[in-house]
This record gives C-alpha cells, sequence and structure tokens, in this order.
C-alpha cells in the first residue's frame, strides 16, 4: 500500500467559518492529527480504501471514506442533541459544552408534573442540591425552597429571576407558561447577581413563539382534573382509650368507660376528596419581523378541608419585534389575578379535641369541645378571603451594531396589590370558645418594583479563541406600603356589611407602614474559550444599595471559573468510542445576601414616650430615640468553592454531573445583646454582621437512556445531594456562650438553638434514656425535683448528677444529611409510564403539637401503652397533663426521613396519522398520582413540615396536610 | 448616592430629631415617660425594701420568687433582674442626652431652651444618684452613642462631675413650682432639684452645703406638710403642697397611655384584687413605731381592715401568718398602704403618682445635715415638724451622736417603704448591725454586683468587690 498524504479544510456548516482543533484520524492506520488555527489540516495515511473520522466538541462526528481523494473539505454541524444544549446563565445563554458554573435547567416538560399553584414544587427531588419542601397543604401555599443549605439566620429564599425581573415567589406564574427553570448554584453561575445571588437563584424563562413548519399559529389546549386525599390519618386514642388514659390521671373521672362516646374529629374535619384543576390554553408562533406567544390559563384548588380555596387566571403574552435586521424589540408580560380562601387553623385542634366529646348538642347547636375547643365550631365561624393582582414584566430593545455588540435596554416591573378580609361573627359554644362582639378586618398592601438594565455584550471568535463579553448597568426601586384596619361589633353579619363604616367606632384600630428600597449595580463578565478545550470565565458585580449602612452603601461580588473539557485533547482520541464527554469545572467567588433586617441601621424616633403632666394630669407626648442604629450594617457575603466535572459516556447514553462545594457565609446578621450603658433598654439586641456559618456538600446527577431495537426507549436518571450545615460563628461580643433560641412552642418552650459547632436551627432539649421504672432507679439516677417512678429518665449530660437546664443539649435537626431522587422512564409506541421518586434522609421534626399540653389533650395512640408499672414500657412514661415529660426532650423528636413516589404518569400520544386527519397536530392524554405514596416513621400527616424561618424549622405544630392528588389530563396541540 | 438613600417610611431618625422648638418639647417630655418604666428604680426588681428590715418579699411564696434572692442576700451577679434594671436606668439616661446634646442647636426661646436642657440635667442627675448609690463605680456617659466598651469611673466622680453640676445647674436655670403652671406644673423645679441636691450632699458628707441647700427648699416657703399625713401619699394630695418631685400616671395601659405598674406590684393581693403584693411591711417596722405614731396606721395595711369602705381579705395562697422553725410568728400578710389608691379594679392603681421627692424628706435631710454640719438646735426645728404631724411629742436631744440615731429612726418611720432605708443604712455605716442578721455582708453588698451580662459584654468592666 502507498502511503497518501490527504489535506483539506474544516468548516462549521451554518457560518461556513473555519474550525481549528477539530481531530482528524484514520480509522484504519490510527494515525490522527488536529486542525490548525486556520482549520486545515494535513495527514498522512497508509490506506487508500481508509475513510476519515472528524470529530470535534460539540459538533456531530463525522466519518468520510477517503475514496482517493486527497483533498477533503468537509463541514461539520453543530450537536444539538446534548451537549451543545443552549443552558439559560445569568444576563445571557451559554453552549453547554463552555460552561463553567454548576447549573442545572429544568424543561417544560417536567415543570407541569405537579399539580400546584407553584411550579418550584415540581422541582422536589429533580435537581442535585435543591430542596423543595412543602410548609402546607394549604391550596396556594408556596413551597420553602433552599439551595445548597442555610446561608443566614435571615432569609434564606432563593432569588427568581422571571424574563429578567427580580422577584421572590413565583406563585403568580402558571407553570404552563414556562419554558425552563435554571437553577445556577455556585459563585461562577450567581455571581452576577451581586448581593442577591447567596442563596442561590433560579432564572424562569417563559415561552416564546416559534415558527412552525406550516408558518401557521400554534395553538395548544391543556386539561387536567383531579381529586386532592388525605394519605393517611394520625393514628390517635379513641375515646375509650382516652378514658382510661385519663382516669390514670384523674382517677374516676369517667366511671363508665364503655359508654364514653367516640369521636374521631380527623373524619369531622376533612373532606373525603377535594378537586384540583387546571385548563391553559396558549396561542403562539412567528412570522419573519415578529414572534409571539399568548397564555391564558386558570388554576383551581379547594382544599381538604372546608373553606379553603385558591383559584388563579393567568395571563401571559411575550412578543419580540424584528424591526430591522439589527434592532429588535418586546414585552414579556403576566398578570394574575388570584383569589384564596384562608385555611381555617383547626389541625393542631383535631388533634387536641377530646374523642370522648360529641361534637353537636341534641338540639343541633355545636357542643363544648374539651382540649382546644370544637374543631367544627371553628371551622363554621372562619371567614377570610384574600384577593391579589400580581402583574410582572419588562419592554426591551436590542440594538446590534459593529459586527459582534449587541446593546439590550429592558425596562421591567412588578406590581402587587392585595387586599384580605377576614370577619368573625359573633357566637357562643363554650366560655373558652365564644366571640362577644364580632370582628372584622382589613388589610391591603400594595407593591411596584421597577428596574433599569443597560447591557452591552459581545461575542467573538477569533480562530480558536472565542470571547463573550457583557458589561452593564441597572438600578432598581422597590416600594412597598400596608394600610390595616380592624373593628368590632358591626351593625349586621351579613357579608355586605364587612366593611370597616359598619363597625362600632370605639373599637377603630389602623395600620400603615411603607417601604422603599433601591440597589444600582455595574455588571461585567467575560466568558473566554480556547480551542474548545480550555475555559475560562470571570464575572464582576458592584451593588450600591440603601439596605447597607450608609458606611457600606458599596459592595464588590465577584468569581473566577477554569474549565477543561478533557475529551477534546488530543490524547483522550482513543477514548472517544467510549468516552463521549468529561469536562473538569472549578470556581471560586462571593456573593451577597442582602434579605436581611435593613432598618436596622437606623436610629428610629419612637413615638408614644409619653410623659405625664399638668395640674390635671394629661398626657404629654414625647418621642425619643429607639434601639441605636447600626450604620455599618453591610451585606451578608457568601464565599463558595465549587469543583465538579460533567461526563458522558458511550455516545452519551450515560451523562451527568459530579460537584462538591464549600460555601461559608460570612457577616451574618444577628441581633446580639448590647452593653447596658448605650442605652438600648433591657432584653434588647441590636443587629451586627457578626456570624458565620458554612454549609458543604456533594452533589451527583446522572441520567442514562436509550432506544432499543424493538421500539421501546427508555431513560433512569436520578441525583442526590449531602448537606452539611455548621455554625462556626456567633458574635464576638456575647462570650463563647452565645447563641439564638427559637422554635416557640407557644407555651413559651423554646426547642431550637442555634450555636457554634451545631446546625443552624438545632433542636435542643434533654436526652432520654428511659424510663424511670423503679423507685431504686429513680432514687439512684440524677433526676428532677417532683419526678415520678413512670416519668422520662433525662440524661445528666454534664454529668453534675443533678438535672438541670444545663443538661439540655442538641438532640436534632432539621436540615437533612441527604436528598436524593430517582426518575424512571419507559416508552413504546405512544404510550409511557414515567415514575419520579424523592426522598430525604437524616432529618428530624419535633411534634410540637404533642408537646404543647396547656390543657389536657387527647394524645396519639402509642400513649395507650403508657408506663403502669416496672417493666411495662421503656418508652411511653406514665400519663400526666404536661408537667416534667414536657419538657423540650427527644421524647418529641421523630426521624423525619422519608421516601416518595412524587409522580407516577401513564400517558398515550396518540398516532399522528390519526390526528393529521382530524387536522390536530399533536394529542396526548394521561392519568397522574402525585405522591402516590410516602415511606415515612413519621407519626403526622406528611414528614413535609418546612417553615420559612431558618432557625425555627420542622416544628410541627398542626400542619394543614399534604395531599395526595390522582388526576386525568389531555394536551391537543393544533 | 441620592438614588440609593431611602430613609424608613413613617418614621424620623436621629438625624431629623429634634429639629425645632416642638421637637425639643416632645424630646423633653419622653425623658418623663422612663420615670415610669417599670425596671426603673424599684417599679420592678429589686424592689430594695426587701432587702432592709422594713420589708419581706410579700406576695404567695410562688410568685416572684427572683426576689427572694435578694431579700435573703443570696442574689448573685448573673441575675437577670439587676442587668435589666441597669440597663433601663441606661436607657432613661440616653432620652435625656437627646435633649442636652440636640437642643442646644435648635433655634428657639432662650429662656425656654436653657428650661429644656436644664430639666434634662435634673434627671440626668436623678438617673446618675441612683446608679451610684445603687452600683457605685460605673460607666460615665456624658453623651449620645458611647463607646462599647467604656470602663467604669469612680463614684465620687460621677457625683462631681455630674450630679452635682447637673443640679446646680437645674437649680440656677429652672423656674420654682409655682412658676410652672397649668399644663407644666409637675415639671422639675428649682427646689426640686435644689432638694435633690442637699441629698446628693448628704450622701457625700458635705454637710454644711446639704443644710444650705434644704434649708432654701424650706425658706422658699413654697411647700408645707400636708395636714394628714396619708394625703402626701393619696389622690388628693398628688402634685399637692408637699409634693417637691413626682411622677405623674394615668389609670390606663402603661407606655403610651400614661400608667404605671409601681403600686399595682406592691397593692393588695387577693381580695381585693389590686395588685401582686410584694414589699411587704415586716413586724419589725410594726413594731418600730412608737405608740402613738399615727404614720404607723398609714403605713401598714392588716387584713380585716377597712379603707375606703374595702374589706381587705388578702391572697388565699398566702399565709396569714408565717412561723419559724420555733413556732415564733416572723411575718404576718400585711400590704404597703402608701401606694393605696382608692377605687375599684386592678386598673386604678397604674395611676398612682410615685412621690420621688416629698417636703417630708427635705425637712429630714436639713435636720440630718444641720445636725453632722454642728448645729443640733436648728436640727432639732425641722425634725420636730415631722414629728408634729406624726403625732408625737418634740424632741430635745442636742447629744450629735445620740440625735444622729434619733434622725435615722425617724427617716425610717417617716419614709417607710419609700426605698430609702436599705440605702440609708449603707451610707450611716449601720447596715452590718441592722441587716447583718438578714444576710448583709460588709464589704460585699454595700453595692449591687455589676451584672455579669454587661461584664461579658464590656471586656473594661470590672466587678466590685466582694462580688
Amino acid at each position: 500500500y502507498s502511503q497518501i498524504t490527504i489535506t483539506g479544510s474544516v468548516r462549521d456548516i451554518a457560518t461556513n467559518e473555519t474550525l481549528p482543533g477539530v481531530t482528524i484520524y484514520a480509522n484504519n492506520s490510527k494515525n490522527g492529527v488536529s486542525a490548525d488555527i486556520n482549520g486545515q489540516y494535513s495527514l498522512a495515511t497508509k490506506a487508500a480504501d481508509d475513510s476519515l473520522t472528524f470529530s470535534y466538541i460539540g459538533y456531530i462526528p463525522q466519518k468520510v471514506a477517503i475514496g482517493g481523494r486527497t483533498t477533503i473539505d468537509i463541514s461539520l454541524a453543530v450537536d444539538t442533541k446534548n451537549l451543545d444544549e443552549i443552558v439559560v446563565t445569568a444576563y445571557g445563554t451559554q453552549r453547554k459544552s463552555d460552561l463553567t458554573g454548576a447549573i442545572t435547567m429544568v424543561k417544560a416538560e417536567e415543570i407541569t408534573k405537579v399539580p400546584s399553584s407553584n411550579a418550584m414544587q415540581s422541582l422536589q427531588g429533580k435537581v442535585a442540591g435543591l430542596q423543595v419542601g412543602a410548609s402546607s397543604g394549604a391550596p396556594g401555599s408556596s413551597p420553602v425552597v433552599r439551595l445548597r443549605g442555610v446561608g443566614t439566620f435571615n432569609n434564606a429564599s432563593v432569588l427568581y429571576v422571571v424574563d429578567g425581573v427580580f422577584t421572590n415567589d413565583i406563585n403568580f406564574l402558571s407553570s404552563s407558561d414556562i419554558e425552563s427553570l435554571t437553577v445556577l448554584k455556585d459563585a461562577s453561575a450567581t455571581a452576577l447577581y451581586g448581593s442577591r445571588g447567596a442563596n442561590g437563584v433560579i432564572v424562569v424563562t417563559t415561552k416564546r413563539g416559534s415558527s412552525t413548519a406550516d408558518g401557521k399559529p400554534r395553538l395548544q389546549f391543556d386539561a387536567e382534573y383531579g381529586i386532592q386525599v388525605l394519605p393517611k390519618k394520625i393514628d390517635l386514642l379513641s375515646g375509650q382509650e382516652f378514658a382510661e388514659v385519663y382516669n390514670v390521671i384523674y382517677p374516676g373521672s369517667f366511671n363508665n368507660i364503655a359508654r364514653v362516646p367516640n369521636t374521631d374529629w380527623q373524619d369531622l374535619i376533612f373532606r373525603k376528596s377535594a378537586p384540583v384543576q387546571s385548563y391553559n390554553f396558549s396561542l403562539s408562533g412567528a412570522s419573519e419581523r415578529n414572534d409571539y406567544y399568548f397564555g391564558v390559563s386558570y388554576f383551581n384548588q379547594e382544599g381538604i378541608i372546608e373553606k379553603s380555596k385558591y383559584e388563579r387566571v393567568s395571563i401571559k403574552l411575550n412578543n419580540t419585534f424584528y424591526i430591522t435586521d439589527n434592532i429588535r424589540t418586546g414585552v414579556n408580560l403576566v398578570a394574575s389575578p388570584s383569589r384564596s380562601n384562608g385555611a381555617p387553623n383547626v389541625f393542631a385542634n383535631a388533634y387536641w379535641a377530646w374523642p370522648s366529646d360529641v361534637p353537636y348538642n341534641p338540639d343541633g347547636s355545636f357542643a363544648e369541645v374539651r382540649g382546644g375547643g370544637n374543631p367544627l365550631a371553628t371551622i363554621e365561624y372562619t371567614n377570610s378571603e384574600t384577593n391579589s393582582l400580581v402583574s410582572l414584566g419588562n419592554l426591551f430593545a436590542e440594538f446590534d451594531f459593529l459586527k459582534d455588540f449587541t446593546f439590550r435596554s429592558s425596562v421591567g416591573y412588578e406590581v402587587e396589590y392585595t387586599e384580605s378580609t377576614s370577619f368573625t361573627p359573633v357566637f357562643f359554644v363554650a366560655p373558652l370558645q365564644s366571640n362577644i362582639t364580632s370582628d372584622l378586618n382589613k388589610n391591603r398592601f400594595q407593591r411596584l418594583n421597577w428596574l433599569w438594565e443597560n447591557t452591552l455584550t459581545y461575542r467573538k471568535q477569533i480562530k480558536r479563541h472565542r470571547f463573550d463579553a457583557l458589561a452593564g448597568i441597572t438600578s432598581q426601586r422597590n416600594h412597598s406600603e400596608s394600610l390595616g384596619a380592624s373593628t368590632q361589633n358591626l351593625i349586621d353579619e351579613n357579608p355586605d356589611l364587612w366593611y370597616i363604616g359598619a363597625g362600632d367606632n370605639t373599637f377603630l384600630t389602623a395600620s400603615n407602614g411603607a417601604e422603599t428600597t433601591s440597589i444600582s449595580s455595574y455588571l461585567f463578565r467575560l466568558n473566554y474559550s480556547f480551542d474548545n478545550r480550555y475555559l475560562f470565565t470571570v464575572n464582576y458585580r458592584r451593588d450600591g444599595s440603601s439596605k447597607f449602612g450608609i458606611n457600606n452603601l458599596y459592595a464588590n461580588f465577584g468569581s473566577v471559573a477554569l474549565g477543561w473539557n478533557i475529551t477534546n485533547e488530543g490524547f483522550m482520541r482513543g477514548t472517544s468510542n467510549w468516552l463521549t464527554n468529561l469536562k473538569l469545572r472549578g470556581s471560586y467567588g462571593t456573593v451577597g445576601n442582602e434579605k436581611i433586617p435593613w432598618d436596622r441601621q437606623y436610629t428610629l424616633v419612637n413615638n408614644g414616650e409619653n410623659g405625664v403632666l399638668g395640674n390635671d394630669e394629661a398626657i404629654a407626648t414625647g418621642s425619643s430615640y429607639g434601639v441605636l442604629g447600626n450604620p455599618d450594617l453591610r451585606w451578608e457575603t457568601t464565599e463558595q468553592l465549587n469543583i465538579g466535572f460533567d461526563f458522558g459516556f458511550l455516545d452519551d447514553r450515560l451523562t451527568g454531573e459530579v460537584d462538591y462545594y464549600v460555601k461559608t457565609t460570612k457577616d451574618i446578621l444577628v441581633g446580639l445583646l448590647s452593653p447596658g450603658h448605650l442605652g438600648n433598654g433591657a432584653f434588647t439586641t441590636t443587629t451586627r454582621n457578626a456570624a458565620e456559618v458554612r454549609n458543604s456538600g456533594l452533589e451527583f446527577q446522572a441520567l442514562w437512556r436509550d432506544d432499543l431495537q424493538n421500539g421501546i426507549s427508555y431513560q433512569i436518571g436520578g441525583n442526590f445531594a449531602t448537606i452539611k450545615n455548621e455554625v462556626l460563628k456567633m458574635g464576638r461580643l456575647t462570650g463563647n456562650n452565645s447563641f439564638i433560641a427559637s422554635g416557640a412552642l407557644g407555651n413559651g418552650e423554646l426547642v431550637t438553638y442555634t450555636t457554634v459547632g451545631g446546625p443552624i436551627g438545632a433542636f435542643y432539649g434533654f436526652k432520654v434514656d428511659g424510663v424511670f421504672q423503679t423507685e431504686d432507679e429513680l432514687a439512684s439516677s440524677p433526676s428532677q425535683d417532683g419526678q415520678q417512678v413512670g416519668d422520662l429518665k433525662f440524661v445528666d449530660v454534664n454529668g453534675d448528677g443533678v438535672i438541670t437546664d444545663a443538661d439540655k443539649t442538641i438532640i436534632g435537626s432539621y436540615i437533612p444529611d441527604f436528598i436524593y431522587g430517582f426518575n424512571l422512564n419507559v416508552g413504546y409506541k405512544g404510550i409511557s409510564l414515567g415514575f419520579d421518586f424523592y426522598g430525604q434522609s437524616g432529618n428530624e421534626i419535633y411534634n410540637g403539637k404533642n408537646a404543647v399540653r396547656p390543657n389536657q389533650n387527647n394524645y396519639e395512640a402509642q400513649v395507650a401503652d403508657y408506663w403502669r408499672g416496672p417493666g411495662t414500657s421503656n418508652t411511653e412514661p406514665r400519663p400526666t397533663a404536661g408537667g416534667l415529660n414536657y419538657q423540650p426532650s427527644e421524647y418529641f423528636i421523630q426521624d423525619g426521613s422519608y421516601f416518595r413516589l412524587r409522580t407516577l404518569t401513564l400517558a398515550y400520544e396518540f398516532p399522528k396519522q390519526w390526528m393529521e386527519a382530524i387536522k390536530v397536530y399533536r394529542a396526548s392524554v394521561y392519568l397522574r398520582g402525585t405522591n402516590v405514596f410516602t415511606l415515612s416513621e413519621y407519626t403526622g400527616y406528611s414528614p413535609e413540615i418546612n417553615s420559612g424561618d431558618v432557625l425555627s424549622s420542622g416544628i410541627d405544630l398542626g400542619v394543614f396536610p399534604v395531599t395526595s392528588t390522582y388526576a386525568i389530563g389531555f394536551n391537543f396541540t393544533f | 448616592d441620592d438614588f440609593l438613600d431611602n430613609p424608613p417610611q413613617g418614621f424620623l431618625t436621629d438625624g431629623q430629631f429634634p429639629e425645632s422648638a416642638e421637637d425639643a418639647l416632645r424630646a423633653v417630655n419622653a425623658m418623663y415617660s422612663d420615670l415610669r418604666v417599670w425596671q426603673v428604680y424599684y417599679g420592678g426588681y429589686p424592689i430594695v425594701d426587701i432587702m432592709s428590715d422594713d420589708a419581706h418579699k410579700g406576695s404567695n411564696p410562688g410568685d416572684g420568687v427572683n426576689m427572694t434572692l435578694f431579700e435573703k442576700y443570696t442574689f448573685g451577679a448573673n441575675i437577670g433582674d439587676l442587668g435589666a434594671w441597669y440597663a433601663s436606668t441606661y436607657e432613661a439616661i440616653k432620652s435625656t442626652h437627646v435633649v442636652i446634646d440636640k437642643v442646644p442647636a435648635i433655634e428657639m426661646d432662650e429662656t425656654l431652651k436653657t428650661r429644656y436642657i436644664a430639666q434634662a440635667r435634673f434627671l440626668r442627675a436623678l438617673h446618675y444618684f441612683q446608679l451610684a448609690r445603687s452600683f457605685g463605680d460605673v460607666p460615665k456617659v456624658t453623651a449620645l452613642n458611647p463607646a462599647g466598651d467604656l470602663p467604669r469611673s469612680p463614684k465620687a466622680e460621677i457625683y462631681n462631675e455630674i450630679i452635682i453640676p447637673d443640679l446646680i445647674f437645674a437649680r440656677d436655670n429652672l423656674p420654682t413650682k409655682i412658676e410652672w403652671s397649668g399644663a407644666d406644673a409637675g415639671r422639675a423645679s428649682k427646689h426640686a432639684a435644689q432638694a435633690l441636691l442637699a441629698k446628693a450632699y448628704l450622701y457625700t458628707s458635705q454637710f454644711q452645703l446639704a443644710a444650705d441647700e434644704a434649708m432654701e427648699v424650706v425658706n422658699s416657703t413654697l411647700y408645707d406638710l400636708e395636714i394628714d399625713y396619708s394625703s402626701a401619699f393619696r389622690p388628693e394630695g398628688e402634685f399637692g403642697i408637699e409634693s417637691v418631685f413626682e411622677v405623674g400616671a394615668l389609670p390606663f395601659g402603661t407606655g403610651a397611655e400614661g400608667g404605671n405598674q409601681f403600686a399595682n406590684t406592691q397593692s393588695v393581693r387577693g381580695t381585693p384584687n389590686r395588685g401582686w403584693g410584694f414589699n411587704r411591711p415586716s413586724l419589725d417596722l410594726i413594731n418600730s413605731f412608737e405608740e402613738d405614731d399615727v404614720r404607723m396606721e398609714a403605713t401598714v395595711i392588716f387584713l380585716q381592715e377597712i379603707i375606703d369602705g374595702v374589706l381587705i381579705e388578702g391572697d388565699g395562697p398566702t399565709p396569714d401568718e408565717t412561723l419559724d422553725g420555733d413556732g415564733n410568728v416572723i411575718q404576718i400578710e400585711t400590704y404597703n398602704q402608701k401606694v393605696w389608691v382608692p377605687g375599684t379594679d386592678t386598673q386604678e392603681p397604674f395611676g398612682y403618682n410615685v412621690k420621688e421627692m416629698r417636703y417630708g424628706e427635705v425637712l429630714l435631710i436639713a435636720a440630718e445635715a444641720l445636725n453632722e454640719a454642728g448645729s443640733p438646735g436648728l436640727a432639732l426645728i425641722e425634725l420636730n415638724k415631722i414629728r408634729l404631724r406624726a403625732g408625737l411629742e418634740d424632741i430635745t436631744e442636742t447629744d450629735q451622736s445620740i440625735l444622729r440615731a434619733l434622725i435615722l429612726t425617724e427617716r425610717r418611720h417617716e419614709m417607710a417603704l419609700e426605698q430609702e432605708r436599705f440605702y440609708d443604712l449603707v451610707r450611716t455605716a449601720n447596715a452590718p448591725a441592722i441587716l447583718g442578721p438578714l444576710g448583709f455582708v460588709s464589704g460585699k453588698h454595700e453595692n449591687f454586683p455589676m451584672p455579669s451580662s454587661e461584664l461579658l459584654l464590656n471586656s473594661n468592666l470590672t466587678q466590685n468587690s466582694g462580688w
């Protein structure tokens, strides 16, 4: 065989620009070269009948037979399938292969899977490191969302950026209007959000119109109807069991236990099922000079108890006008009116209510019920309604000039108007459950935020160098005002008279408050990529914020990141048949949190510091300074290091990402006691940047997908993330023992404790070492005054021989050790079956509703196995009405781990040929279960016990149950 | 940066207040509000009388158990009540500094301005006097926004550089009681400053100066004793002839509504339900009165007594008699009659005016100072005015030392349960002998300890000796 030399050039098929760095190798001889900086190559090979393979990261590889030629020019096409997926980033988009940050994007089809008013609910278990937990099962409630642990004692909510506008919640958006949710995790991804990025950022991109093959608009209609059911009841004592336990405490109270009624309050307050339904309509399309998307959605969810309901209409309009080839302008708007009826809070009440009491008197009126009152009466007399209108959007214009530059100016806004009314009529059930005069409360809240952003981008590829730079100036102002009034003794209880004017003026009270904040920023980003192998990103943002103290008006944030596409190296050529992609990423940077109690920077003048003076003794109005402000107040800074790699095996059938991060938040604002001589008064704190918290964890995400020969396609995906949270500092002025006690149960007990060495909001109380079995054991063990045999045996942690408050210690945490999710989808000829699982492990729940015993209440079922003599029980103490066994302790701690089938979907897409006949582009029908089962040891309705307050989460004081939903739905596209 | 200037809405901030004459008046009025804060002085804890031989903790055994620690002298520096008292007193001092620091720059009537500042300096002196006689050396804060790590200044410096100069300024710049008229009645006056100045001189053993100041109050002829001793404490005596400085209050909620819980804390517990019943007069006090002294009945409420038509039945859980191990009665259920307010509900005691300085005390200051300054004859004139009203015979003793003891006893009876006895025994060095059996330790309990919470927060603070 003769040796031949083949030369040629490699170009991008779309741009016709030359591609440097493309790998060319001969398949038989295994000789290989890379294309030079000008996209030219020259390869010597032995075999005349050999073939060449051209491969390049982000492009579809091509195999070409030589066929005797000595010059082979080739054009490669971008691989749109996977690697060069375009990913939404801060202020822009990027090819996935160019990313240096930790970013996970979730697409539309996943987002509509969970029937909820809030699209974030669908992200539970979908993104490694993102925790989405219900705060309540009430219709219309927003979930608690935490990214990579909890990095502040203040507001830890992620920042949402909807079409470029910053907001704190996306409850107003219909899931059907969302194209993608992109979770920005590390400093490289979030640093462009500066002082607002530290809790993580979720970029919400809404749907746009695109051109269709036939050029006609596309009409889509979706309908879904579901029923919600209570997944489980709490196992409580029956009437007879309760009477027996009660007789132990107060002997002789029930003298004929057989005749004690047995009322199941849960059966009485919960409905058998409650509907949830949604209907979405959209119209979209594009022409040469315009693209448009118009959507209208209606969502309606009723609660599992009477009088709770949420309904919302959401109207979406996205429009872009291509005025000339280099000027575009457009709008992205959403307007969303909603109405909700506040749920009567009777869950703890139904738990406490005596099962031995009946709901109604013989005459049909509500009967007196011990243990917190008659829950049915509470539902009957609760009237609460909130109406809200939220609108958000932006208007933008873009101008391309000098070939590589684009200038964009965008004005965004968010407005909210909310009005709420609650009314309690006059009623009498019992002396402790009555209302002597009717009560009316009215509240109004309005908000107007605007944001003006001007950015300049520069994109340029010079040979193997690719640049993407962004510079911008932005300013934002947020204003809100609330106005509330209440009165009593309305002239009539008719809803037409639920206005303040109908009340008795002597009871009139009013409140009013307002807040304006502003922020002005400069931002800069450079993405640089060399030869698709080496990636470099630098981000910088300078924020001036009115929330910062006058001495620290400006803050600088930034990040540096590096990436290395290892599989694009020449030496990796030999592995390309099994290793499709391997990329190493690393980033470090700082981001801030400005969701802080910012008004503490001011010394406010308090009114109402009145003297009493004069011959006739009268109020002499006075004002003076309140707690000393801290003008040094500043943002909280999070420093984050992220190291990760992306991989793709076997022609990208297996893809995934692994990330490790360490995130340290410094200067956390915390209220600390101040020296008395500063004059702030007794028990008051001043707010200082003093605490420090570290979160660290490992995140893993992988997906296997394949199509089998027989028409079956399947995919299996999974993710898990570990979370370790530790408080490193609490503030120097308070000594080493400083702490924040929180987690109020409402009975005077505080059950969480945040201090150095533990996690934020750790549960705090006595460790329990069984039950005192004998007098001897009681006498020989450390105990408290008044403890008796049969009481909980607390552990003498400090070994001083007595049980005191000093023996309280950390007994749990609401923060899980790890969270995980996985999914399985199988498809065959239009039928698909999908499972999504979610789980978390290692967190605890404080069963607060059980711990609150102001009065004698009903108990959970296990109390029936109470200690009744030596050896009878070492877990359930003797029954008592409150007292020493009800101090904060491990007795009330339960394992909060759970594993859940989040969704189960069976879908059928009708065959194309049928649909064409009836002029339908696409049609499908599905059945879906949500929260189909939950494996958990927790005795409450649901182990999802989350609170927005990071210092006191995971405490169940009677939460609105999270339901299971079974739904049927249709999608039609015309 | 203008864009970033968004001050709180609905609130003024310190940079914007006080700016006008009207603001100045508001800032001045606010200082009087601080006198009704529960933790300031002895409205709340500790009620220092219970540390003296005059009173017990009171209430029922289960309520306010921390106060028992004061009664038995077993409290430590870590007790929260002390920290609250200390911090609240400095909070009141801060209000005076709003006036002292800010009002001078306001363009307004100069006479009025001086009067405002003089009131502030009077009240600052009053607060520092309480701090100095209770804690001894304390941080010397003389303006707004002090350093956080201020060390303590010697007690003498607090007297010489704050209390005495402030009171001299107040004396020289405040109107007299009758010059304050109408809505201004009750403001700090020239003679209130002079009376407090006399007391400060007494505490610093400057007896001639004390006598001079006290006698100027006497010679002003603006004051006299109420004919009926109990009238000095009852509503009819509010801002009356005997009142030198008192704290106005209204029978409504505390704070902005004008109420004061001082009397509520000490009023009859149980039936009638007028309060919590702390600061119970002791048998020792009751037995120490001379037989004809009308002040005993006016000071002590006994069970089954009828006052203003109300039968005093007392509190169920409170034992009517408390016995010691040998079966001797050591306490009986009694209440403080000086805080009794006529009326029918628990809200009424909120309107009780605390008498910060009575003319009765001015006479006793004068008597004591004159005796110490070597004028026992003059001292007896003032002392016997007090005895005359009490229904007692004149004293004629002129031996300085014996008269000194008689005056101290007279103070005990005249000022019983008015929070003076403990301090009187300490400053006259009688505390170890009289209070020793109750737990008082010489060399330690002359001062309250600096609250341990303060020591944690400020490493430059030192603790009092013995603690």
